[in-house]
């Protein structure tokens, strides 16, 4: 009887005590949330910049490409094989650098993504303890 | 012998720059050599037939100057693959 009472007694005292707890948790994740939103829109926005940088680096390699044959008063088949050659190779290079940089984003993302992921379990967790919490009342 | 591959490179791409940068002066002033070394070494890294002609030079025991020969031969052949 006494042990039952003392048990009681105790659930009780948790009840009342985690309450507070789990709302004030609560709170941060959703501030933690919203703070992972922010910092995700960042990225999306980082990425747009970036993105727009980059074709300009490409634009700059057809104007150059295109400067240099108007420059010359007679074009020859080495001199335009050769331009073909470079102008190609760093169209590749351009291209590799770009992926690169996409892939670095994506990650950012799944990053982001993944902690709002586990942010929303951990909400679903606390509102379910709560939830407990209510019915021992 | 002991080669580092993007050194290597390095070196065949510069050592045509500057000619090449005086017949395409706008074009060299836009490229960035370090993203072609890049992709260059990343090409030779997945290429067999290179792959297969250095494992030929350094089984018969060949120097230094045949594996860079061997390097400035395939960034050839890369580079008319391009066009």
């Amino acid at each position: 009887m006494f042990l039952r009472m003392t048990t009681l007694c105790l659930v009780s005292i948790a009840a009342c005590g985690c309450a507070p707890v789990i709302d004030a948790e609560l709170g941060l994740i959703e501030q933690s949330r919203r703070g992972v939103s922010v910092v995700k829109d960042s990225v999306e926005q980082r990425r747009e910049l970036v993105t727009t940088l980059l074709a300009k680096d490409r634009a700059a390699l057809d104007e150059a490409f295109d400067a240099d044959a108007s420059q010359r008063e007679q074009i020859d088949t080495a001199w335009l094989l050769e331009a073909r050659q470079a102008y190609a190779a760093a169209v590749e290079a351009l291209a590799r650098r770009d992926a690169s940089v996409e892939k670095s984003f994506d990650a950012d993302v799944d990053n982001l993504s993944a902690i709002d992921d586990a942010l929303i379990e951990l909400d679903r967790l606390n509102r379910a303890q709560r939830q407990l919490f209510r019915f021992d009342k | 012998m002991s080669i580092d591959l993007k050194t290597e490179v390095a070196a065949v791409v510069a050592i045509r720059w500057d000619d090449f940068a005086r017949r395409h002066p706008n074009l060299a002033r836009v490229i960035d050599q370090h993203l072609v070394v890049e992709s260059a070494v990343s090409h030779l890294r997945t290429d067999p037939a290179y792959q297969h002609a250095l494992a030929n030079a350094r089984s018969a025991g060949a120097g230094v100057e045949t594996v860079v020969t061997i390097i400035d031969k395939f960034v050839s052949v890369w580079l008319e693959k391009l066009v």
